[in-house]
């Protein structure tokens, strides 16, 4: 079959591989019908990751249909048309008991090394990484989908690809983020970050009844999206104005009551301090940019809620634990848990509360993923979210 | 969780010998590098520049042999450095005696006393050694599975189903009486053969087995099963035991760290046949070393290998 697979830094080809073949009595092989680049793709295609191996398939976005299926599901049947969660949940373990799927105890084969790297192990995840466990990802024909009782969501007839696609990852992400926010009617939230994660944060929040909410970012054409179609209020492009100030002045001096990272590790800045960060991060001395989160901390309202779902990978410098400690921050954060929020999420859509389509900007041959993931990283053609056709 | 056991069968005096001959070692070596010149006229030797750079060099290995000692009075390997280091001195006094410049009767002096030293050194070095060759590996690791204690027990008791989660476990059976065979492949490639009992069995609560005589890595282990706080679950902690042949303290270090994070790898798939049926796969956990995440053209040929 054909795959897009990481050959080095800023190095994707689309090669020849063996087709995936069933290695577990609960696995199902999926003909992928759609799939796509994530933001923290991007991390993956720059070198952030230090656990990639030349030849990793990648993709943690795809949605497809059942051709083969182990002897151990039942609750699939082979031509079904399904969506696949990015974490990889054995749904038995007291994580997933729990509902905390991106903490399943069971899925990455690499515990080890992810323990050592971040003190427990965190579940496998498609084509991200050896990491997260060394799974060949869905941007290919075939992919195998381990757990397939536990994981897939059944996508109905009415709804096109563009339309379920995004609950295998940013929809849900998105959603997460929103719902860490605790929010009410009277409550300001602001994104850092309007790429298609923020864009879903954004419309979230709305959506859990957010009157005010603030998009922050550098791209003109990502903040027109917030404000017409994700339902933003207000937007900063913090290439224009202070942040800082300006969250102030349309917050009466408190700060937004929640802030939302929606960016992660590669985040842009200005001045010395970014500087200082993207060159300790070439040197791999600081593995992430924390940017955003810094900024998001100091934004915040005393006793707020800073919601983290822009992916970090290691450890961060000047992170202002002060500020956290002394204005009784709270700091929820996470790989989303996609397992719980698809039916949901699932429902809304078909209410019409929320159509993710909003966000697809471009559509590719999977023989062109190179090129889409040159255009994503350099934000090409006012580029959201490209959707990669199998 | 892990610590290395020492059995020690000491005699009393080792500390206090090594300890006096490790602080020998520092005075002499300090003596040697500050004042080559005086040191040369009492041991009887002609001061030239050559001899001071000998006795220099002599000196930092004085130093560096009596700071090992010193850092650990029981370790045999500092000890034997200074066996060697009298055997150096002893051949340089030997030449000196040779060359007529130098002075005869204090180099005979100089003869008796490091002999007399050497006597010193090989008792303490001797004595280290076999107080080393009981050192031991021990190695506790702990998991925590979503199933009841009795079910783990019956999982765990069930020792002909080890291969399928102990990577370098090809084949258990069990004989009966508490009794079972075992034949395992070694990091290093090798097989390994060996027949193990059972020295104690509570059911859900604890299993004890050592290997019987005769067995190349003589081992014991114990696992516990401990209900969660909340009931549901299970804590499974094992402890395992080796008497590493040979009594080097650094054999001993290696096992255990290798076999430390060999249980830990195998209690995960336990953890994984458990709760889950069978162990879980990845398209690279499927071979062996490192390999990119793809699929692969044989990959249940790749799996036989693996298990």
């Amino acid at each position: 079959m054909r795959a897009s697979c990481w050959m080095g830094k800023q190095d994707i080809r689309v090669e020849n591989v063996p087709d995936p073949e069933l290695l577990n009595a609960r696995d199902a092989i999926l003909k992928v019908t759609s799939t796509t680049i994530c933001g923290s793709d991007l991390h993956l295609y720059n070198g952030f990751n230090p656990t990639m191996e030349k030849g990793d398939v990648l993709g943690h976005e795809f949605m497809g249909e059942v051709v083969e299926l182990g002897s151990g599901v039942s609750n699939l049947k082979v031509g079904d048309r399904v969506v696949v969660p990015f974490p990889i949940a054995c749904g038995s373990c007291a994580q997933c008991m729990a509902k905390n799927f991106s903490c399943c105890e069971n899925t990455n084969p690499n515990a080890w090394l992810a323990e050592k790297m971040l003190g427990h192990p965190c579940c496998g995840i498609f084509g991200y990484s050896h990491l997260t466990g060394g799974y060949a990802g869905g941007q290919a024909e075939y992919v195998r989908v381990p757990f397939a009782d536990v994981g897939p969501l059944k996508v109905p007839a009415h709804l096109t690809d563009e339309q379920a696609l995004f609950l295998s990852d940013i929809l849900p992400t998105g959603y997460m983020a929103a719902e860490f926010c605790d929010i009410t009617p009277d409550k300001v939230v602001a994104v850092w970050g309007a790429g298609p994660v923020g864009q879903f944060a954004i419309a979230s929040a709305k959506m859990l009844g957010a009157q005010r909410i603030i998009a922050i970012d550098r791209f003109p054409y990502r903040l027109k999206m917030a404000i017409e179609k994700a339902g933003a209020t207000d937007v900063i492009n913090y290439e224009e104005a202070s942040v800082l100030e300006t969250l102030a002045e349309m917050t009466g001096g408190r700060g937004p009551d929640a802030c939302i990272d929606a960016v992660g590790m590669e985040a842009h800045g200005h001045g010395a301090q970014y500087l200082y960060d993207r060159a300790k991060q070439m040197a791999m001395i600081e593995l992430d940019r924390p940017i955003a989160v810094r900024e998001a901390i100091m934004a915040c309202r005393s006793a707020g809620i800073v919601s983290i779902v822009g992916v970090y990978a290691g450890f961060v410098d000047k992170f202002p634990l002060g500020a956290l400690m002394n204005r009784g921050l709270t700091i929820k954060a996470g790989q989303c848990h996609v397992h719980r929020y698809l039916q949901p999420l699932l429902e809304r859509i078909e209410r019409g509360d929320i159509d993710p389509s909003f966000v697809v900007s471009h559509h590719m041959d999977l023989e062109d993923a190179a090129k889409g993931y040159e255009m994503f990283n350099s934000k090409q053609d006012e580029v959201m979210k490209i959707v990669l056709r199998a | 969780m892990i610590g290395i056991q020492t059995k020690r069968k000491e005699s009393a005096s080792l500390p206090l010998l090594a300890t006096g001959l490790g602080w020998l070692s520092i005075g002499l070596g300090v003596a040697k590098i500050a004042a080559p010149r005086v040191l040369s006229s009492v041991i009887g030797v002609q001061d030239t520049s050559s001899t001071r750079t000998l006795l220099r060099a002599c000196g930092a290995r004085e130093l560096a042999v009596g700071i090992g000692i010193l850092t650990g009075p029981r370790r045999p390997l500092p000890l034997w450095g200074r066996v060697v280091g009298d055997a150096i001195d002893l051949a340089t006094l030997g030449i000196a005696m040779r060359d007529e410049r130098n002075g005869r009767g204090r180099l005979f002096g100089s003869l008796m006393s490091v002999l007399g030293v050497t006597a010193l050194d090989v008792v303490a070095a001797i004595k280290a050694s076999r107080t080393q060759e009981s050192a031991r590996a021990a190695v506790t690791r702990a998991i925590t599975v979503n199933r009841p204690p009795s079910e783990v027990y019956a999982q765990w008791r069930d020792f002909e189903q080890f291969p399928r989660f102990m990577e370098h476990v090809e084949s258990v059976r069990d004989l009966g009486n508490g009794l079972s065979h075992w034949v395992a492949k070694l990091p290093t490639g090798q097989r390994a053969e060996w027949q193990a009992e059972l020295v104690g069995d509570r059911p859900a609560e604890r299993l004890a087995w050592r290997t019987v005589a005769g067995a190349q890595v003589p081992h014991r282990g114990s696992v516990t099963f401990k209900p969660t706080l909340d009931g549901i679950g299970t804590e499974i902690c094992v402890e395992m035991q080796y008497d590493v042949p040979g009594g080097l303290a650094l054999g001993a270090l290696f096992a255990q760290l290798a076999s430390g994070a060999q249980i830990e790898g195998d209690l995960r798939r336990f953890k994984q046949v458990l709760e889950t049926g069978e162990v879980v796969h990845s398209d690279a956990s499927i071979h062996r070393g490192p390999h990119p995440a793809r699929p692969s053209e044989r990959p249940l040929a790749e799996k036989g290998l693996r298990l």
